[in-house]
């Protein structure tokens, strides 16, 4: 049994030993639709913290993200708050020259609400997803004067998985009488075509690295009728422990 | 050779991936154009609600609305020079053809309704006379005011079901009242509020689980786009349940969730409805805007009585009873002395 434990702790530690932790802070433009609540886009200021966990084939992404929005006329505010995370396992497809590219499937799981601040019996719109993802991570190593600046492109597209939504016109009330009408929808790539990517830049300072870049998230989805998008562009910042 | 092939496989999805982003980018949108002019605003309600609103069907058979004819008739009266007073006046007009309170436009300046459905009524209800009988030592719990009144019957006025009920509430005022005759519930002038509160004082006067009404909602933008009528039940509260009779006093401003109640209460084998119809409302309405930041409420989940019935234009009273001036000078209520003689 002894020995079992032994074997098993030491196929682990190399992982962990290689696990690079990054910590990411955003603020950026947020676009938001959701046609439940309101029938245009509110816009507004996103922010965004993160944390992705890197070991060799592995990659753990979790992230926070809220956003304050104000409808076109500006007398309506609108607010998103969700919560992400997606579990990657890639595959080294190309390693040369400074140049790597994974890739590999992610499955990822989203909580979140949006509440308009100015409905009375639709003021809330829920957030619940389930999805299998296709994720890819490049890296380039820039190399300037002997300093290392790794160049790194990562990106999530969801492509089969299943969603909440309420009906056309149902409530929320409806769900408390036990009335459901079609409410788990099957998520794919041509009714919730969405993805997620990031750009950063790694300047080394000592022994650790800062990250800053750009991050977009284009969520969308039309489901019984209804559409939805968040849209952000956000600058972001890390640090790689 | 397996494992090459497979890498590849990825290496075409990967690539795929890289490039997928620019084709995706426009894809989910508005669908109705936010245009701030006469012209957009008018055409942006008129949309909304030919999408939304869930009562064509029916008013298309009581009052013979056809939507598409409004839309000729109203967009005449449009012009790009008009001032914001003037559209509002215009949009309210079109949409109080719907004849439903539940349909209204809120700006800044006014709130849009059609409150016909009361206003070309007697009231049948004066507050101060009312309030006459419960005195001044008279109980509150949450939004439900009571007294004994002095031929020993209960007498509970509810304004508006907006206010916190609970069970507790309800059973206290329930037990406080248990030797009277029997009850009277007043909710004329009460425009409605939660439903849930409606389930909750409900649930007190059944002992049973009791079939009290249908719920759907449309499921798509046409017209007739809606969902399977679903069946709604009250179950009988864990706490105190009234077990003698009961009358529930109404009016034409007994509207909404108060509507929703005396819907209820009428499934009741004890329960006697007094007084004037009620003044329906029997859509939950749902809020939109139009793209100069009006808000828009319209009627979106159907409630159909437990004979499976529109009650959007009220509901009428086992006896009706109507304000006598005579007693309006004497300061009586003649609905709540009809009431209590029922008791007799």
């Amino acid at each position: 049994m002894n020995r079992l434990v032994f074997m098993l702790l030491m196929a682990v530690m190399p992982l962990i030993a290689f696990a690079q932790k990054t910590y990411y802070v955003g603020i950026g433009a947020a676009d938001v639709l959701d046609t439940y609540l309101s029938p245009y886009s509110y816009k507004g200021v996103h922010v965004s913290l993160a944390r992705e966990v890197q070991y060799v084939h592995t990659l753990h992404n979790l992230s926070v993200s809220a956003a304050f929005t104000d409808s076109p006329a500006g007398n309506v505010d609108e607010y998103v708050g969700d919560i992400r995370y997606g579990v990657a396992h890639q595959f080294e497809l190309l390693n040369c020259n400074g140049f790597s590219l994974k890739a590999g499937p992610m499955g990822s799981a989203l909580l979140g609400a949006i509440y308009n601040s100015r409905n009375g019996n639709n003021p809330v719109q829920a957030k619940v997803a389930l999805t299998a993802d296709l994720s890819v991570r490049a890296r380039y190593d820039l190399r300037i004067r002997n300093c290392r600046f790794p160049l790194q492109y990562t990106l999530c597209v969801p492509c089969v998985g299943v969603a909440f939504s309420p009906n056309f016109g149902q409530s929320y009330y409806e769900f408390s009488l036990g009335v459901y009408d079609r409410n788990v929808k099957f998520a794919n790539v041509f009714n919730s075509p969405s993805l997620n990517h990031r750009l950063t830049v790694g300047i080394p300072i000592g022994d650790n690295v800062l990250k800053v870049g750009y991050m977009g998230r284009v969520d969308q989805s039309v489901f019984n009728h209804l559409r939805y998008h968040y849209y952000t562009h956000s600058l972001i910042i890390g640090f790689e422990l | 050779m397996k494992h090459d092939i497979f890498h590849r496989l990825i290496s075409v999805m990967a690539a795929l991936l890289m490039v997928m982003p620019l084709l995706m980018l426009s894809c989910v949108d508005e669908e109705i154009p936010c245009v701030d002019s006469p012209q957009g605003n008018f055409e942006a309600l008129w949309q909304l609600m030919d999408e939304r609103y869930c009562f064509f069907d029916y008013k298309k058979k009581e009052l013979g609305i056809d939507w598409d004819e409004i839309h000729d008739r109203y967009s005449r009266r449009i012009s790009s020079g008009m001032n914001r007073e003037q559209l509002f006046q215009v949009l309210c007009d079109m949409i109080g053809e719907l004849r439903d309170g539940h349909v209204n436009l809120g700006a800044s300046f006014d709130y849009g309704r059609n409150w016909s459905y009361w206003e070309d009524f007697p009231e049948n209800y004066y507050d101060s006379i009312a309030r006459g009988y419960l005195g001044r030592d008279y109980n509150i719990a949450a939004g439900l005011s009571f007294r004994v009144l002095d031929d020993n019957v209960g007498y509970v006025r509810i304004e508006s079901f907006s206010d916190g009920m609970g069970d507790g509430n309800i059973s206290s005022m329930l037990q406080l009242l248990a030797g009277c005759r029997g009850l009277i519930i007043d909710v004329r002038n009460n425009g409605g509020g939660s439903l849930s509160n409606v389930e909750t004082l409900v649930s007190h006067f059944t002992n049973s689980k009791v079939l009290v009404g249908y719920v759907y909602h449309k499921t798509g933008k046409g017209h007739n786009d809606f969902s399977k009528p679903e069946p709604m039940y009250v179950e009988p509260a864990r706490g105190t349940r009234w077990q003698k009779d009961v009358v529930v006093i109404t009016n034409r401003q007994s509207f909404s969730a108060t509507n929703d109640f005396v819907k209820c209460m009428h499934t009741l084998p004890n329960v006697t409805l007094l007084g004037d119809r009620t003044g329906g409302g029997s859509g939950m309405p749902f809020n939109m805007e139009l793209p100069n930041g009006w808000s828009v409420r319209y009627s979106a989940v159907v409630y159909l009585d437990a004979q499976g019935q529109h009650t959007e234009f009220g509901i009428d009273p086992d006896t009706l009873v109507m304000m006598n001036q005579s007693d309006v000078i004497k300061r009586k209520d003649t609905l709540i002395e009809a009431a209590r003689s029922l008791f007799w």
